[in-house]
């Protein structure tokens, strides 16, 4: 049986698809021409992301932000009072950091987009907990943050 | 307290390098994927009009979304026809086509040597014959050259459901086109 699938699909692959009609492949050429690389303006070549992060704009870019930062520092040595720092406590130690993701509510709604087209959104409550432990001072730090998640889910017509 | 681990998937065209970018790059993709696509698009479709439309929007929105302007993972493009066709559908259901019978009868799948020109013929009617999800998958996989992973993401499917569709194809295409085939 599955030698039998095998030759058949085999078979199938031997059957190419008919070549798009010319009219077509013109008018596929039309349409995208304009959102050729080549084509796009020269700031949008200059900042392409993908070479932003990846090459020699990506260190530029990474050792300009780092002069700003040490900049910064420079001009600013203090932490502004009322602010909590670790660093300047220089007994703290951390002995471990605990991070948790606790689900708060879960629900679906349903809604209908501009074209009529239903759509589900599920809905999602998080809770995003840090625990930050210090057993020598006996010191626990914990941050709790709310995050709400909401994902578009198409409905199946068949 | 409750500890989630999030794992990230591949999206359809997030999983393979970027084809060459540049008009020849260009040239090169259509070339290559246009007649799988308008395969799809000639199955999903009631007219050839409508067919060479879907592929149409959705090959511009596919490359729009491409923020590096490289070709799309033909993946993506796929998914955008089937969604677009189901759009098209909705838009026409009540509308009487003329065109639909023309459509069925003059418009060629493929296009083989001329030996195989009777195993073509055949094979588009046992397509033809096949459920509409049943066809779609096998389209893709045989002449889309997707995985089931990425066919599952084309049309919103569990990847498992792609393959028990596949499976379920070929042996209604087996049966229906033994003696041509295999």
């Amino acid at each position: 049986m599955q030698d039998e699938l095998g030759k058949l699909e085999a078979g199938l692959r031997q059957i190419p698809p008919a070549a798009a009609p010319p009219e077509l492949m013109e008018r596929l050429r039309a349409a995208t021409a304009g959102m050729q690389a080549e084509d796009r303006p020269a700031w949008r070549r200059i900042f392409r992301w993908d070479e932003l992060f990846i090459g020699w704009r990506g260190l530029a870019a990474g050792a300009a932000a780092a002069i700003v930062v040490l900049g910064w520092l420079a001009w600013h040595p203090a932490t502004k009072p009322g602010k909590i720092n670790l660093a300047d406590s220089p007994g703290t130690k951390v002995n471990a950091v605990q991070v948790g993701h606790s689900l708060v509510a879960s629900f679906d709604t349903v809604a209908q987009v501009p074209g009529g087209e239903p759509v589900r959104f599920r809905c999602r409550e998080w809770q995003d907990d840090v625990v930050i432990h210090d057993d020598a001072h006996g010191m626990v730090i914990s941050k709790s943050t709310p995050r709400v998640e909401v994902v578009p889910v198409r409905f199946e017509t068949y | 307290m409750q500890t989630v681990t999030l794992n990230v998937v591949n999206r359809v065209n997030g999983g393979r390098q970027h084809e060459m970018a540049g008009s020849a790059g260009w040239d090169q993709w259509l070339a290559r994927h246009a007649p799988k696509l308008l395969l799809f698009a000639r199955q999903q479709a009631r007219c050839e009009a409508d067919a060479h439309e879907l592929v149409q929007d959705a090959v511009v929105e596919a490359w729009r979304r491409q923020a590096d302007g490289s070709p799309p993972a033909p993946g993506l493009v796929f998914g955008l026809i089937h969604r677009r066709a189901i759009d098209l559908a909705r838009r026409n259901d009540r509308r009487v086509n003329r065109e639909t019978a023309v459509h069925e009868t003059a418009v060629v799948w493929f296009a083989p040597e001329i030996e195989d020109r009777e195993r073509a013929r055949l094979l588009q009617d046992a397509l033809n014959r096949l459920p509409v999800a049943q066809r779609e998958v096998v389209t893709l996989k045989i002449w889309g050259g997707l995985t089931f992973a990425e066919i599952a993401e084309a049309l919103d499917i569990p990847a498992n459901t792609a393959a028990s569709r596949y499976r379920y194809a070929l042996e209604e295409l087996r049966k229906i086109t033994k003696e041509v085939f295999v």
